[in-house]
């Protein structure tokens, strides 16, 4: 009885020591399981706090709008780009959409990939979000990078870089949604697409949210 | 006497094995417990069907008891055309033919080669305008239970406007029970509704489930869900006016 103690102690130890190591993720995978799926009960609950310099791996942003080309990207990095309105961006992945001062921290880097929603790798949804503003004038002081998306319309193209790929993407619906209606906050879908969230109308209005949902059409590395 | 027990377990022992090993492959075979023993199905392509032709292209499709990867490959031509991953259904692009051609193709699979006469594709004399904005329409296919999703089939999509009616545009299930196809080389109204016919294979062995929506194009892209099973959801649970 007292060694299958002491067994069972040390058993919990390692678990929790693998846990913390990541090495528990590489378990799970080699076991046939999505890492990204098992949640331990407690450890996701609340809000991070902001922590300083919590995108200190990140340049700031610079104050335009189309920052980049496909031939000044880092082809493992995580952009987007709308031609339409002449924004290319960098994304910054996982922002915690709970956390205010987390993700107005992270536009001044680009524009917030949501936490707990997919990636373009993967069936599912990716869920980006940015600042937009009614005075157009001010939008690049505010990193509002979503405030001409309301130019955007169905049949418009999106292209994501991800990873070594192009993602490229086709503009299926637009929806005005609550602010309250937190399902659309999510990264389930049957196929792969990418919802790209900013405040209004009227562009800037806290008073709801625009949703432009985009289906993926084609996927190709980049050269 | 000890000695005569200890053989006469000896041979009762070996003999309770010798009859179970047949009679478990024989009722695992059977499907009773729905288990499939790889090395026991077959490769042989079933329900070979050439769909969604154009000027310069056109799908191939076929299921297979065995999960396998499947390849085409045109006669006369060193190009064969391969999947990517294996599986008990198969969906194949024969792209860059050539207009008003008739091609006769070979399938691989699992490494044996197949022929037949019906293995036959001739193109049209219309190719598809490759700048043409693509008009994706998605969905969801559940299992049988209506709560799991289907993670593995093949689904053949018909729209018609009411006055046109398109060919069988194939699609493979993916992991998610998703499937999407492009509907833009239609010559429809997109700003209207059609109606979309889906015939879906999920089982080598089983009836293909066949199901129609009505789809306003003008307020979404998305399919009501498929339910492979005895479900049929027309309307969202609620009050008139409420």
């Amino acid at each position: 009885m007292k060694k299958f103690l002491i067994i069972f102690v040390i058993w919990i130890i390692i678990n929790i020591v693998l846990y913390y190591l990541g090495a528990f993720n590489t378990i799970l995978s080699s076991a046939g399981v999505d890492p990204s799926v098992f949640v331990p009960t407690g450890f996701n609950s609340a809000p991070t706090t902001n922590p300083q310099n919590a995108f200190s791996g990140y340049e700031i942003a610079k104050k335009v709008f189309n920052e980049f080309t496909e031939q000044t990207i880092d082809k493992n990095g995580f952009y987007l780009r709308i031609d339409k309105i002449n924004l290319f961006k960098r994304v910054i992945p996982n922002v915690d959409p709970r956390d205010q001062g987390l993700y107005v921290d992270s536009w001044n880097y680009g524009i917030s990939h949501g936490e707990f929603t997919s990636t373009p790798d993967k069936i599912g949804l990716t869920y980006l979000f940015a600042h937009a503003t009614s005075n157009k004038a001010d939008a690049l002081d505010q990193n509002a990078w979503f405030t001409y998306m309301d130019q955007v319309v169905v049949g418009d193209t999106v292209i994501i870089y991800y990873e070594g790929n192009k993602y490229t993407y086709i503009v299926s619906e637009i929806l005005v949604v609550s602010p309250d209606a937190t399902g659309y906050y999510t990264g389930a879908s049957p196929v792969s697409m990418v919802r790209m969230q900013f405040c209004g109308p009227p562009t800037g209005s806290l008073n709801a949210r625009t949703l432009v949902d985009a289906l993926l059409v084609t996927t190709e590395p980049i050269n | 006497m000890n000695n005569f027990l200890k053989k006469t377990s000896s041979i009762a022992s070996l003999a309770i094995i010798a009859v179970s090993v047949p009679i478990t492959i024989a009722v695992l075979n059977s499907g009773t417990f729905n288990f499939k023993i790889n090395a026991l199905l077959n490769d042989k392509p079933k329900n070979v069907v050439i769909s969604d032709i154009s000027g310069d292209s056109a799908y191939v499709t076929w299921e297979t008891e065995k999960s396998v990867i499947g390849m085409v490959k045109l006669t006369g031509s060193n190009k064969i055309f391969t999947e990517k991953t294996s599986s008990s259904f198969h969906l194949i692009e024969l792209n860059t033919l050539t207009t008003t051609t008739k091609y006769t193709f070979s399938v691989y699979s699992d490494g044996s080669i197949y022929n037949d006469n019906s293995y036959t594709v001739s193109t049209s004399n219309t190719v598809s305008n490759p700048n043409k904005t693509p008009f994706m329409i998605f969905g969801q296919v559940f299992g049988i239970n209506g709560t799991t999703v289907q993670q593995e089939g093949l689904i053949y999509i018909t729209v018609s406007d009411g006055k046109n009616i398109s060919q069988k545009i194939p699609a493979l299930l993916n992991k998610s029970g998703g499937f999407q196809v492009d509907i833009s080389n239609l010559n429809f109204d997109y700003q209207k509704s059609v109606e979309v016919t889906l015939l879906t294979y999920y089982d080598s062995v089983k009836d293909p489930i066949q199901k129609e929506f009505t789809l306003d194009l003008s307020k979404t892209r998305q399919i009501p869900n498929i339910y492979l099973g005895d479900v049929e959801i027309s309307v969202i649970p609620g009050v008139n006016g409420k």
